[in-house]
């Protein structure tokens, strides 16, 4: 073998190794840098009328609260005791008389609020020696919910929009999602003397705790309101007009191979719940119920139950400025009771 | 590189291709939940709008293991509810290959569909896809970001978003028992229901003639029914139309036939559902009627009392099942055997009693009777070529309830409407599977309307021979002949 032919040989091998030794720091992530870390696509979708508590500053929690059981009741005697004739009501004839006919202000009674499992399996849980729904549905009465892999990541936080309210006109196309990022309510935008009670996180039932990620508004969960609109009245006056969804959709990168998911004061008794992808994705449903008694409201009737988020106000308006969302049917088209709201079923959120 | 760059791209686009996202020619169908009784209702469930079968077939755990047969109710009758499942990619260009649009209300409900002639309609086309499984419900699962349910006749559509809430055991309870909604429009308060005739009477009670009571309230069965009454608002309307229980007894929810969320069946509406599950117990359909049908055992098994049962129990082991309860785990009844029956999709008219045939099928399937009545229509199937006393093969019913579509979004629904022409189906049993070329035998489809007096639970050939001879039973419209059949074949 000639000279020549051996140095070409080893300057193949010199090259070839070299090569994949690049490759392999490369493919390591370079120098210093420790091998990438797994990460869960975590979706959550929301339906309800749930508080969204945005951040303030360089925070980036975002806190989806379910409300309490609320009467609007003013303590005239100082005894902080609801008594009967205590209880604030819609004075229809303005005589400031509780007539007969005459409804409770605001009255609402809240069933509870849902956590389920969509897409993923439940890989651990604690206690582990309590049965796991077969449902993979759990009540979140009382519970604090957080993510501990979110805590530690430092995510920013995005949220879609909160102009609102956005033009009635809008959404021009209904079936466009990117249209309905402005469409869940932000009463504070319209109360502008009021803010969120400071000690608001004791006044809820529980809450959804979310450092980082995308949460933007989604398509109503009814077809029959994407075409509809709102009529805002304070003290059965109209004020403005807008469209409204009860949906909201949370996506986030989890820096983790599962998610864990931490409840504490939970009624349910679990504190913890490890889910493993289903692919590369867990989707959780957070839904919020709504006691809607028997009779269904019809085109023109009031939302009674969006006064609820009226108790986390400091500064709390005057009962006549409570606005009011009315449901008004889309012209034509809805045909039978297909356009028929329900505004315990129809129950948007409110950001603060 | 010439060559090679088509041919790259040709086997690019066969991958693509053969990945997903194409018609598929036959439906995927799975077994998704056995049944372990003889004569189990069967619910088939269809996809609609799907490109990917690995969401649905999550979808269609979400609706049924984590969710129907999850549910408080129906988890106690998961060995009565045999359940398949059939995966169809949506055909490209087609909203829905079923004819569902869920973005247009029509009827009573918040989506639309097509009562077409022929194979066109909604019914003839789902039946084209699980009919050989000879279901009872079809449930068809929309891929669609919304939260909603209807349910008219056979099928009910529940779009995707719907899983996890009460919508699906909410649709079952119109569908398996026939319940009404316990709830009113607010514009229907201080309205009175148009009327609701004692052979319809449910959950719902019209209480207007003199002297009359709910059902729920009349002694014996008052005292199955503790802390019932007559709460007003049902069906729609406020007045003259009352349900058994109000939502919150006792730190119950009443009722899922309500508008409110997470709620339990009330204690009737368990009961009357609970009567329908017990209808497919061979051993004793139903004790109230003398008269109910028994289906014919299996050959080659022992038989114990009238239920089919096997392995025999060790002497001193068994214990009763108690009525209308699934059987114990780990005892699987043997099937009820399967025999030819002729399908047919008929487009019914309760206003004139016309019967108008649009499609029908072959198939051999287990059979079970259609016996229970629900208001005031049914049917008999004659063979003209038998003994007299033998020429009438089968009979059956079409609820009345079909002729109005029944829809639930959490609350969302619909007012009544006038009754209208509706898709149903009737079983032929033992039709020879050459009938679509010989025609023979040359069976004969009569329509009967029952007088309002009449609320036999269950509606057999005997009971049928009596309500005729006493004149309760009226015949109307045209019959439908084997050549009318034949034609849709």
């Amino acid at each position: 073998m000639d000279r020549s032919l051996l140095l070409r040989i080893a300057g193949a091998v010199v090259v070839v190794t070299m090569v994949m030794l690049a490759a392999v720091w490369y493919w390591r992530g370079g120098p210093g840098v420790a091998p990438a870390t797994p990460t869960t696509k975590l979706v959550i979708e929301i339906s309800g009328g749930f508080a969204y508590v945005a951040p303030t500053g360089t925070d980036n929690h975002l806190e989806i609260a379910y409300l309490n059981d609320f009467v609007l009741w003013k303590d005239a005697n100082k005894n902080n005791t609801m008594d009967p004739d205590e209880i604030e009501f819609d004075d229809l004839n303005g005589n400031d008389r509780r007539d007969p006919g005459e409804p409770d202000m605001c009255n609402v009674n809240q069933i509870g609020t849902e956590l389920k499992v969509i897409r993923g399996t439940i890989i651990g849980h604690d206690p582990s020696a309590q049965s796991l729904p077969a449902s993979r549905e759990f009540n979140l009465d009382k519970a604090v919910v957080k993510f501990p892999a979110l805590e530690a990541a430092n995510i920013p936080l995005t949220i879609g929009n909160l102009n609102w309210p956005p033009p009635a006109a809008n959404p021009v196309n209904p079936d466009a999602e990117a249209e309905w990022v402005d469409m869940v309510p932000a009463l504070l935008k319209k109360h502008t003397a009021s803010a969120i009670d400071p000690n608001w996180r004791t006044m809820v039932n529980g809450r959804v705790v979310l450092p980082g990620g995308l949460i933007k508004a989604a398509i109503p969960s009814s077809p029959i309101f994407k075409k509809a609109r709102f009529d805002f009245k304070a003290n059965h006056s109209f004020k403005f007009k807008a469209a409204m969804t009860d949906r909201t959709k949370y996506t986030v990168d989890v820096p983790a191979g599962t998610v864990e998911i931490q409840l504490s004061g939970a009624t349910n008794g679990f504190t913890k719940l490890v889910i493993q992808p289903q692919g590369n994705t867990v989707e959780l449903s957070l839904r919020g119920m709504h006691d809607l008694g028997s009779a269904i409201p019809g085109d023109g009737a009031p939302l009674k139950d969006f006064c609820a988020f009226y108790q986390l106000m400091q500064s709390r308006p005057d009962k006549k400025d409570f606005l009011v969302p009315h449901y008004i049917a889309a012209p034509g088209g809805t045909g039978g009771a297909g356009g028929v709201p329900s505004p315990g079923f129809f129950c948007p959120g409110d950001w603060f | 590189m010439k060559d090679t760059l088509p041919r790259l791209l040709g086997v690019i686009a066969i991958a693509a291709l053969s990945n997903a996202d194409v018609r598929a020619a036959t439906p995927i169908q799975k077994h998704v939940h056995v049944a372990t009784s003889s004569l189990p209702f069967v619910v088939a469930v269809v996809s609609d709008h799907y490109t990917n079968q690995g969401e649905f077939d999550s979808d269609v755990d979400n609706f049924f293991k984590y969710g129907l047969l999850a549910h408080d109710y129906y988890d106690d009758h998961a060995a009565e509810l045999d359940i398949y499942s059939f995966y169809a990619p949506l055909t490209a260009g087609q909203q829905s290959d079923y004819a569902f649009d869920v973005d247009t209300p029509s009827q009573n409900c918040v989506l639309s569909w097509s009562d077409a002639s022929g194979t066109d309609g909604t019914l003839a086309k789902l039946l084209a896809v699980v009919s050989g499984v000879n279901p009872d419900r079809i449930v068809v699962i929309g891929d669609h970001e919304y939260n909603i349910g209807c349910t008219s006749g056979k099928w009910t559509y529940v779009a995707k978003d719907a899983a996890g809430t009460d919508v699906l055991p909410h649709e079952m309870g119109h569908g398996f028992g026939g319940l009404k909604d316990e709830w009113f429009f607010e514009i229907n308060r201080g309205v009175d229901h148009p009327g609701i005739p004692d052979s319809e009477t449910r959950n719902c009670f019209d209480p207007r003639a003199p002297g009359t009571i709910p059902p729920w309230l009349t002694p014996p069965a008052a005292a199955k029914f503790p802390g019932a009454g007559s709460v007003a608002g049902c069906d729609f309307f406020e007045l003259n139309a009352v349900h058994p229980f109000d939502h919150l007894v006792n730190g119950h929810n009443y009722c899922l036939m309500g508008a409110s969320h997470d709620a339990e069946f009330c204690p009737v509406c368990h009961e009357l559902m609970t009567e329908e599950f017990r209808l497919r117990d061979p051993e004793n359909p139903d004790v109230t009627n003398p008269d109910a049908q028994i289906p014919a055992p299996p050959t080659g098994l022992r038989i114990v009392k009238t239920a089919f049962v096997q392995p025999t129990p060790a002497p001193g082991t068994a214990k009763p099942t108690p009525k209308g309860a699934p059987p114990p785990s780990g005892v699987i009844l043997k099937p009820v055997p399967a025999k030819p029956i002729l399908q047919l999709v008929v487009a019914f008219d309760p206003r004139t009693g016309k019967i108008t045939p649009k499609k029908g099928f072959s198939i051999t399937a287990r059979f079970a009777p259609s016996h229970r009545r629900l208001g005031e229509w049914a049917y008999e199937i004659v063979n003209p070529t038998l003994k007299p006393e033998d020429e009438i093969v089968e009979v059956g019913v079409f609820p009345s309830n079909l002729f109005r579509a029944s829809s639930y979004q959490g609350g969302v629904a619909h007012q009544t409407t006038t009754p209208q022409t509706t898709d149903v189906t009737i079983q032929i049993p033992d039709l020879p599977t050459d009938f679509a070329k010989t025609g023979t035998p040359p069976v004969i489809i009569r329509i009967y309307r029952l007088r309002p007096n009449v609320t036999d639970k269950l509606i057999t050939p005997a009971v049928f021979r009596r309500l005729k001879s006493d004149g309760d039973a009226e015949r109307v419209g045209p019959d439908l002949t084997a050549k009318d059949i034949l034609g849709v074949m």
